[in-house]
Formats: C-alpha cells, structure tokens, sequence
C-alpha cells in the first residue's frame, strides 16, 4: 500500500503525464477483431494493452484479451503475467499500458469504468483506457476513444468523499472527470507495404459503409439513451432538491429554537439563574446526510458525450441526405427532359 | 487425409500484420520469423483467423543449418490462446523469408503431429521485398519417394490466399490505407465523421472527372471503346433509383426534420448541463419535459415513441 501512495504523489506533480496516444494497427486490428467477434454474442470484451511511454507518448504497440469471465476456476491475474511474459520473449513490449473494453461510446463512461481506471492508474500512472464503439464502427466510422481519469477525479475517489463540498473544494465537473487524449495510428513502412498489397486483394466494396443513408435505428438508440441518463439525472435531481429542502425546514427551526433560547437566557439572566448553552438545542438537531453526487456527475458526463455525439451523427447524415438530393435532382431534370 | 487443392484459403488481413511484427521484433541473431497459424475448417474452407509467434534458435554449422523450434513455448501459447479464442485450432505454420528455407521440413513434421490428422498449411511472407512486392504464398507439403525406401516432402504452391474479412476489419483497414495513401495529411488522426464522408465524396469526384476523361476520349475516338467498361457503367448508372419526386421530398423533410431536431436538443441539453453543473438541478425536469414531449409529437420518421409506460406517465 505504501509503494502505491508514493506513486499517487508523483500523479499529482506531473500533471498532463501524457499528452497523445500513438497506436500500432496490430492492436487496432487485434483489438477490432477480439471486440467483433464478442459483440455479436452480446458480450463486452476487455484486453490489456502493452507498449511502452515515449516523453509525453504512450505507444501502444500490442494488446491481448483477457478471458471470457465464465470460468471461475481461473486466475485472470495469473493469465495476464504469464501472457505477458510469454510475449516478453518475442521481444513484444511487456509494460501493461492499460486496457481496452468494447461498448456505446456514450455509455462507456460508466461508475464501473471510473473504479478500474482508478486502479490502473494508481498502479502505472501513464495507463489509458480504450473504448471502442461497436455500433458506430459497423456503420463504417472506426471509433475508438482513450480517456483517462484527471488529477482531480483520482484524488477524489481516493477520498471517498463525494459529497457536493468535495466537487467543489476539487473544481470537479461532470468535464473534469474523465479526459480524453488524442489518438493517432501509426504503422511501420512495412506493414504500410503490406496495406498497399492488400488494398489490391480486398473486395471493393467492403469498408465503404459509411455512406450507407439508414439513419434511424443509430439514431433511435442515441436518443433512447439520452432520454434515459436524462431521466437518471432527474431521479438524482429529486433526491437532491429533496435533501435541500429538509436542509432549509432544519435550519429555519434551528433558528426559531435559538431565538427562543436567547429570549429565555435574557429571562434567566434577569432573573439571576444560570443560563442554559447553546450547544444543548443544536444537539437535537442532527446534521443531514449529504446525498453522494458521484453518480450525478458520472450521469452528467454520459448525457454530454451523447449530446456530443448525436450532433456528430446528425451532421454527417445531414451531408449524406443531401448527397442523395443532388443526384435525385440530376435524376429528375433527366426524365423530363 | 491429403490437401485438396481446391479447396478454399481464407486469410484474415490480422495474421499478416502479426507476421510483420514478428519480423520486426525478431532477435538481433534470427534472420526469420517463425510462428503457429490458427484458426478453423468449415468442409472445404479453411479459414487463417489468428497467429502467434514462436521462438527458435537458428545456427550455422559448416554446411549445415540448425534449427531449433522452442515447441514447449508453442504448446504453451497455444494452450493460452484456448481460453480467449477457444474455436481456433492450430493450421500450420508461417516464417518470413525469400523462399522456402531447409527448416520447412523440420517444422513441417512437428505441425504435422500437433494439427491433428489434417496437412499443416505453410504461409511465407517474403519481407526482403523481392522484386518490389511483399508477396505472401501459401504452401503445403506432400510426402513422396518409394515406399519403405527414401522419402521426401515435396512443397506445392497452393493457389493465391483470398482475403477475408469483417465489415470492422475493413473499416479500420480503410482508415489505415488512406493515411499510406497521403502521408502529408495529418498523422493517423482520427476525424471526425464529417470529414470521411467528405473526404470519399471527394474521391468520388475524382472517379468521376476520371469516367468523364475516359467517355470523352471515346468520343473523340481518341481511345478504343472497352465493352466492359461500357458495361459497368451503364450498370453503376441505373443502380441509382428513381424515387417517385413527391415520395423523395417526403422521406428527405422527414429525414432533415429529424436530424435538425435532434441537433437542437441536444446542443439545449448541452447548454442546460453547461450552465446546471453540480449543483442546481431544477432545470434538469425541464429539459426532460421537453425531450418527452418532442419526441411523442415531432419524431416522425423515428420510432422512438415505444418506450416503457413509466417515462409518460410521470411527465403527465
């Protein structure tokens, strides 16, 4: 434990550990296929990542998956050392830089995402978190994300403290939980080379569908979402407003029981008794819980990404539509002519 | 059980990437990289899905070249790569050189024992670039000679691999070619998604200019027709429908309302978020009321109105 919190300090100090992540098309390509192949049975696939830090550039240059979870017999911790040091002799980059997980972008950013990247980053600083978006990625944009926790998100959870005063004292925001760091492919001459050759072998066809014009269901699904974290963020809303409430019908009485106090002291003094402390009324009042506001900001930030992303979609579709109408256009001059 | 050579190789574009990582990362003294292929057989198609490297010592001894497999790391990995892929078994094996090196027998009688009763497929990627060419060719091997006398392997070319591949393979691998293809743009950033339907739209003009050319010369009679060519065009020309105009203006509103409406809400939810932060959130049911409300009036084209009871029910 002690190793552990030293690091934390030296998270603090060097703010910005990072500042892009470079990925080799191997993981990107291991990473797609281990991702596809899980989600067309529904499941979430998570790997670790290897590679090793550059000055202000994590390297990415392999990754592998972890285990399907149904088998309890096995240790996955033991699994991923002896991976890697299997792959330690080939020479592959044996530095656990991370891990990467399949999902919907905007739902990704999830309480259970926030605990794991806290323990990965208090363990290696420099780890990142990979998301890659199945959806989209079938729809023919390749998304993938990497976001890693801000100095402040990490000092947060390891206070426990998720109370409103904590977000403030912190400058924590539903913006300052997470921070996404760019990322950027990179492939050796070689394996560009190879591309080349391939790109002579590939059916024409495949790859293009981003022009596919079937926009309803992607959107249906970002907007059925967004009306659910919205509807989360109204519950925490109500509990929130509730608490402030009984916060203010608490303290008007803690006055009026004080005003009365003072008023009998004054009596007493008059008459020559000894007064009673103030103390003893504000005894009976007993400080409220303060509703923790994690899941709020967690909410909050979910509600941006998506707001972020539908605004995406709609603009490329918006551009795909009028694509359509130009030659629709072009269609119809021609028949009447 | 013999290789048919008619049957049906399918390679994933992955294993080639593995493969010139192997070789990249190969020790100072090894001149190859050597690994086991996996992946699986459906009747007649074999389908390379998946590879792993694997360590070997090679020593040059006078005339004779040794070469060593470290086969306790194959098993090993192998047996590792069971609990996340369990459907892919072992297919052979790949090496990077110019041609088949003396090893390939060795390696072909310990793949022989481990993939089971079928014949070890040998891909070799030659990465010396030959020729100017990264060429990839597949192999398998056949015993021949005398029976109960000398015996050989005679390696036969198998015919050239088809490519496989996912809708996602083929979108990263796309993303991936188009930056070899101009190295001056940005390095490897991801865009936005604007940007790539733009950027194949751009492309798309310059196939166009490019028919254009091409009719052209044929017009001017410049250039001999192509029948085929003729052919293909005329079929990429009717491919595109002619949507009844009332219809098409129809769908088109419908479609643009929807995008626009969406944008506004969510840049309003953004707005309100922006200005909401932690701590105020009686605005919040706001939004909410009228994310409930449009949807249950404006969203025309989509079906988003089937949502459970409960959400209706407390707006009312």
């Amino acid at each position: 434990m002690a190793s552990r919190g030293n690091r934390h300090v030296r998270t603090e100090e060097s703010e910005n550990t990072i500042n892009y992540v470079q990925c080799d098309g191997l993981a990107v390509m291991k990473m797609v296929k281990h991702c596809h192949e899980e989600s067309s049975n529904m499941d979430l696939a998570q790997g670790a990542l290897l590679g090793l830090v550059v000055d202000k550039c994590l390297e990415i240059t392999n990754c592998f998956p972890f285990p399907k979870s149904g088998d309890e017999t096995m240790d996955e911790e033991m699994y991923q050392l002896t991976v890697m040091r299997r792959l330690r002799r080939v020479n592959v980059d044996h530095l656990h830089v991370g891990w990467y997980q399949s999902s919907d972008v905007g739902n990704s950013l999830s309480l259970a995402l926030l605990e794991s990247q806290y323990h990965y980053q208090t363990s290696i600083e420099e780890s990142v978190v990979v998301v890659y978006d199945t959806q989209k990625s079938s729809r023919g944009f390749l998304c993938l994300k990497a976001y890693r926790l801000t100095p402040q998100a990490i000092q947060m959870y390891k206070d426990g403290d998720f109370t409103p005063d904590a977000f403030r004292t912190l400058k924590v925001g539903y913006e300052s939980l997470f921070a996404e760091i760019p990322i950027v492919i990179k492939n050796s001459p070689l394996t560009n080379i190879m591309m080349s050759e391939l790109n002579e072998l590939l059916p024409e066809d495949k790859g293009h569908n981003f022009l596919d014009l079937g926009t309803a269901s992607v959107l249906e699904n970002h907007m059925r979402s967004l009306i659910e974290r919205v509807d989360e963020l109204y519950q925490e809303a109500v509990r929130y407003n509730k608490y402030q409430q009984v916060v203010f019908k608490q303290d008007t009485e803690k006055h009026r029981a004080l005003a009365k106090l003072a008023a009998e002291n004054a009596m007493r003094t008059s008459k020559g008794e000894p007064t009673v402390a103030e103390e003893e009324v504000i005894k009976q009042f007993r400080p409220m819980p303060v509703p923790p506001r994690l899941t709020a900001t967690i909410t909050s930030g979910q509600i941006n990404t998506h707001a972020q992303h539908i605004a995406q979609f709609c603009s490329q579709s918006l551009a795909k539509l009028f694509i359509t109408e130009s030659l629709q256009n072009a269609k119809e001059s021609k028949e009447i002519k | 059980m013999n290789y048919k050579l008619q049957s049906n190789v399918r390679l994933q574009p992955l294993v080639l990437f593995q493969i010139i990582d192997a070789y990249e990362r190969r020790s100072q003294c090894a001149s190859m990289a050597v690994g086991t292929l996996l992946g699986r057989r459906c009747g007649d198609v074999i389908e390379i899905t998946n590879s792993f490297t694997v360590q070997h010592k090679e020593q040059q001894v006078g005339e004779l070249e040794h070469f060593k497999l470290d086969t306790q790391y194959a098993t090993e990995m192998h047996e590792l790569n069971q609990m996340s892929y369990p459907q892919e078994k072992i297919m052979g094996w790949f090496s990077t050189g110019k041609s088949l090196s003396r090893s390939a027998a060795a390696l072909h009688v310990y793949y022989a024992r481990e993939s089971g009763e079928a014949q070890p497929l040998h891909l070799l990627v030659d990465t010396t670039l030959r020729g100017g060419r990264l060429n990839t060719r597949l192999y398998c091997a056949v015993t021949m000679g005398v029976p109960d006398g000398t015996r050989g392997l005679m390696f036969t070319l198998l015919p050239l691999l088809k490519m496989d591949i996912d809708s996602d393979e083929a979108v990263a691998l796309r993303f991936m070619q188009k930056q070899v293809m101009h190295p001056t743009k940005q390095l490897g950033r991801l865009l936005p998604e604007l940007v790539s339907v733009v950027d194949s739209l751009r492309e798309i003009e310059l196939k166009l200019d490019m028919v254009l050319r091409y009719i052209n010369d044929v017009l001017a009679r410049k250039r001999l027709p192509d029948n085929n060519v003729g052919r293909a065009l005329y079929d990429a020309l009717t491919s595109v429908p002619l949507l009844d105009a009332e219809a098409f203006r129809s769908v088109f509103n419908a479609n643009v309302r929807d995008m626009l409406l969406s944008i506004t809400l969510s840049s309003m939810i953004k707005t309100q978020m922006e200005r909401l932060q932690c701590n105020d959130y009686t605005k919040i049911h706001l939004i909410r009321r009228t994310l409930l409300l449009l949807r249950n009036r404006s969203f025309s084209h989509l079906q988003i109105k089937k949502t459970p009871k409960t959400l209706i029910y407390k707006t009312q």
